[in-house]
């Protein structure tokens, strides 16, 4: 069976609906619809990045569905990307805004993992150029933060 | 970097999730990026903090007349970080200092270690607690999980007090803990948790992790507390219908306690048999004892001095019978030891390793106390809920328990670990195996259709199992782990049909691949009367069983020869078999699913089915058999026709293996020229010329190979290059095409000693960064075979290595397979 996804600028994607439910937000949203032959409307998601994250769950269809695992550590690690993914996250990273309205946790992941693999290694003021962030302490603030957590940051 | 990045780090939630994958040191650097960033790096430096030992008096205590902060270790001692790196001492009191601002954060928290060799080297510190008075740190008041791992130097009373204090304290300021873990050699030290959880309502508490000597009462008393907070109610059922146990209020999900030792649950069985009143239940859905012992009956039991046999059969002394009835609403059951997960693949199979791990409890192996059925029933009855059992290594239950227990609980089961268990045998194991779809169409349904469907099996150790064991490969499609380790289970009866396990995704498998075309029958057929599988023969009437001598050799399977696919064919468990069609015990329904016969053909001549063999079948041994012969060379021709059998099996072996894609961890075992029951059997090689290459859809998911108890050839240069090709560079051109460059064939260059590690593209180049799902070789012989020398096969694997930087290749080099003892293998 297959379904329409719409892009937010208006271009029509016919998917299979195993690949479409990789998005928790498709399914849940063909689950409210029912049997339908209706449109699903993204207006988050443009059609190039629509069609990088089809892509990306066509490779994953067979993937099983990830239970979250019990554990006491809630952090994850960053070192185990797949050598596909990996090429897949060096084109455009709008992808994780898609992945996140999207609901596809596994792409979320490895986006943010990237992003992670980037910010290793980077002091403050090569992160800010690398991500265009403005800094936003007063030098005094700076100072003292610097001062504080200098102990953390040595290795 | 695009601006849709800063668009995407500027949502808190997926900074959250970055900032999850970063280590501490990064963090803290993330911390001086901007507010936002520090706010968020800081809520997730702090979710986890771990105390090392050493250090724990530090962060959670204080001098009694000082109020700086002390260093309580000595000055030799480093310490470590939350990472577990070594600090220097001038750094610590910063530590200290900032772990107590922005302790509020923190939800999971390590006190200590829960590794023996940590409690070893906490001994040796001396009064380490001496003069110090709890002081936990007012703001950390938002575990969720703790780890409490401190060891107490009992001889010294103060000691005890300030563990008593921390622990207490810790509980009492965290009524939010989810997740509590108490490790602790010491033996007082269970009451001090236990006082402290009886006083603490803990509401949310899910899981409790226990390892202590709990000592004589003390899984009594544990029980007895958990008792007191568990609610129950009666749900309002059906007219007619018993009512049902189901929680409200505190309610602890898991309850796992380790190395209790044995005093306890003696205890425990004399308290519950001299009880006056019902045994109190327990609002614990899961429940795991590890290193669980058996001997404890044989010292309480003690002998009826009228030497009354009777008296020794009563199933209230066993544990297994008053735990069930004090956890009524028990979904897993695991009394087991935690062996499996001790043992590592090595040259050592997992069944010596069982018995040199539990020999002192095998001298029981033959006794089991309770009258059949007694306890299954018990069991049935106060625990009707069980989706997970483990009752691995266990000697109480008869077979007539285990059909009991599998017949109720096969509905809803979802794990069974029944490592080496001798007294369950096929016929009990097959209850959970669903009648065939043919079956079940013809009859226009059946209640296995509503089956949960069985996930786990380890069945391992068992070899008498091995009749069963094709079952669940021909009929559980919802199989994702399977074990079967040392259980031998012949190649043709995996064969003539497809695989349906195919979401498997951890498979463990001892195949005997035979070298000639032995006559063989279906074992099992539908017994429409019993709704059960029954093993032909087992009914003194069938006369459906045909014995031929071990000499007949027939022909090739035609089913094979016609193919070359794996022999597969579509299920022909129907009436219109004649094979098949068997009168059922009663009189008006016939059994309509007895298995496809995989080997049932017309009687040829054996040159002719040498000499027609097609499919997946190399002709030149089938060929040199035919030449041989006609060349007056019978033996030869004989040994080659074994070999050509042996090498169509394997190949049809590898093609329903390569149809699981979801496989991530696959352990082969077998061993080549293996004697048994009168026959010369075979094991897989894994070489190409034996089907390796089916197994090249295994790409997509496949981690770790284990072979270390398989006689295979994967030392060969074809093989370790077909495993570079096609098991880790499938995706990097580059590789790819470097290799196709250098070689214009499967054939490589000789590679010398002096370079055998010359990575493909040639100095300068840079190397492709990979992260490859195969991640791991393990047990793969490097001590040479027939067509490889040993020396070979080491510069093969070293190449394999240098090609593959992400490979763990785990090399074999012990040349022969560890034997089990004798005995092993049943006659089936």
């Amino acid at each position: 069976m297959t379904v329409i996804l719409v892009s937010s600028d208006n271009q029509d994607f016919k998917v299979d609906k195993e690949v479409a439910e990789r998005s928790i937000l498709i399914k849940n949203m063909l689950e409210d619809v029912g049997e339908s032959d209706s449109p699903i409307p993204l207006p988050n998601v443009t059609a190039a990045v629509l069609t990088k994250v089809i892509e990306y769950c066509e490779h994953h269809r067979n993937d099983p569905v990830q239970v979250p695992e019990e554990t006491d550590d809630p952090r994850k690690r960053s070192n185990d990307i797949e050598e596909w993914d990996m090429k897949f996250m060096q084109v455009d990273h709008e992808i994780i805004l898609a992945a996140n309205y999207l609901d596809i946790k596994p792409l979320l992941d490895v986006g943010c993992k990237t992003v992670a693999n980037i910010i290793k290694g980077k002091t403050p003021e090569e992160i800010r150029k690398a991500f265009n962030i403005v800094n936003d302490f007063t030098p005094e603030e700076e100072a003292q933060i610097k001062k504080e957590n200098e102990w953390a940051e040595d290795r | 970097m695009t601006s849709s990045n800063s668009e995407a780090i500027a949502i808190p939630e997926i900074l959250q999730n970055v900032f999850l994958h970063l280590d501490r040191p990064s963090l803290h650097v993330c911390a001086r990026v901007s507010r936002l960033w520090r706010s968020w790096s800081l809520h997730v430096a702090w979710l986890v903090y771990s105390i090392p030992r050493q250090d724990a008096a530090d962060f959670l205590a204080q001098r009694c007349v000082e109020t700086n902060i002390i260093n309580g270790a000595s000055e030799k001692d480093q310490g470590t970080d939350s990472e577990g790196c070594p600090l220097t001492q001038s750094k610590k009191p910063s530590i200290v200092r900032e772990f107590k601002k922005q302790c509020y954060r923190i939800q999971s928290l390590t006190v200590g270690s829960d590794s023996h060799s940590e409690m070893a080297l906490w001994s040796d510190c001396n009064n380490v607690f001496s003069n110090l008075a709890c002081a936990l740190p007012t703001s950390l008041i938002n575990l969720i999980h703790l780890r409490f791992g401190l060891c107490c130097l009992a001889h010294a009373p103060t000691d005890l007090t300030i563990f008593s204090d921390i622990i207490t304290g810790l509980i009492s300021q965290n009524p939010n803990l989810q997740h509590l873990v108490f490790f602790s050699h010491q033996q007082p030290s269970y009451r001090v948790l236990f006082t402290a959880l009886r006083n603490n309502p803990l509401q949310q508490l899910r899981r409790l992790d226990l390892c202590c000597d709990l000592n004589i009462n003390g899984f009594s008393h544990l029980l007895d507390l958990l008792a007191m907070r568990s609610k129950f109610e009666h749900l309002e059922q059906d007219h007619g219908r018993a009512s049902e146990l189901t929680t409200a209020g505190w309610d602890l999900e898991e309850l796992i306690i380790r190395s209790s030792g044995s005093s306890s649950f003696e205890q425990f069985v004399w308290d519950s048999r001299n009880s006056t009143t019902p045994p109190r239940p327990v609002a614990v859905q899961k429940l795991t004892l590890f290193d669980f012992c058996l001997a404890v009956y044989v010292d309480e039991q003690g002998e009826d001095e009228d030497g009354d046999e009777s008296e020794r059969l009563q199933i209230n002394w066993s544990v297994l019978y008053h735990l069930c009835r004090r956890f009524p609403v028990l979904k897993r059951l695991q009394l087991s030891s935690d062996i499996p997960i001790d043992y590592k693949p090595s040259s050592v199979n997992f069944e010596n390793y069982i018995y040199d791990s539990l020999r002192d409890l095998d001298e029981f192996e033959s006794d089991v106390f309770w009258h059949p059925e007694q306890l299954a029933m018990a069991m049935i009855k106060a625990c009707p809920k069980l989706t997970e059992i483990d009752l691995s290594h266990h000697r109480e239950l008869h077979p007539e328990d285990w059909d009991l227990l599998l017949q109720h609980y096969a509905s809803q089961l979802e794990s069974l670990s029944a490592w080496s268990v001798d007294q369950l045998r096929p016929q009990e194991l097959v209850r959970l195996v669903p009648p065939s779809p043919m079956f079940i169409g013809q009859f226009g349904g059946h209640p296995s259709q509503k089956w949960i469907g069985l996930q786990e099996l380890d069945i391992s150790a068992n070899s008498s199992i091995a009749p069963a064991i094709h079952m669940f490969f021909k009929f559980v499609p919802t199989l994702r782990h399977f074990k079967a380790l040392g259980v031998p289970v012949k190649a043709h009866q995996l064969l003539g049909f497809d695989w349906v396990c195919t979401s498997v995704e951890t498979l463990a498998v001892n195949i005997l691949i035979p070298t000639q075309a032995w006559p063989e029958r279906e074992i099992w057929r539908w017994d429409v009367a019993k709704d059960r599988w029954r093993m032909i023969g087992d009914d003194e009437d069938d006369h459906e069983y045909v014995y031929l001598g071990m000499d007949t050799e027939l022909p090739f399977p035609q089913i094979l020869q016609e193919s070359g696919n794996g022999g597969r064919q579509e299920d022909s468990s129907s009436d219109s078999d004649s094979n098949s069609d068997v009168a059922s015990d009663t009189d008006s329904e016939t059994d309509s699913s007895s298995d496809s016969d995989t080997s049932e053909s017309e009687s040829e001549s054996d040159t002719d089915s040498s000499s027609d063999s097609e499919g997946n079948s190399d002709e030149s041994p089938a060929s040199t058999s035919a030449e041989l012969e006609s060349k007056g060379a019978p033996n030869e021709a004989k040994s080659m026709k074994r070999l050509t059998h042996s090498m169509q099996i394997q190949t049809a072996i590898c093609q329903q293996l390569g149809r699981l894609t979801r496989l991530k961890e696959l352990t082969l075992e077998g061993r080549e020229e293996y004697r048994y029951d009168n026959r010369e059997w075979d094991c897989l090689h894994l070489t190409l010329k034996t089907g390796l290459d089916y197994l090249r859809p295994l790409q997509a998911n496949l981690q770790k190979l284990v072979v270390f108890q398989l006689d295979e050839e994967l030392c060969g240069q074809e093989e370790v290059e077909w495993i570079a090709q096609n098991w880790v560079h499938q995706d990097n051109r580059v590789w790819q095409d470097a290799f196709e460059a250098r070689s214009g064939s499967s054939l490589m260059p000789p590679r010398s000693m002096d370079n055998p590690a010359a990575t493909l593209g040639g100095e300068g180049t840079t190397p492709v960064l990979l992260c490859p799902q195969f991640r791991e070789l393990c047990g793969v012989s490097v001590c040479g075979k027939q067509q490889v020398s040993a020396l070979e096969a080491n510069m093969n694997v070293a190449w394999l290595e240098a090609q593959c930087p992400h490979l763990t290749v785990e090399k074999d080099v012990t040349g022969n397979r560890e034997v089990f003892f004798s005995g092993q293998y049943q006659d089936y």
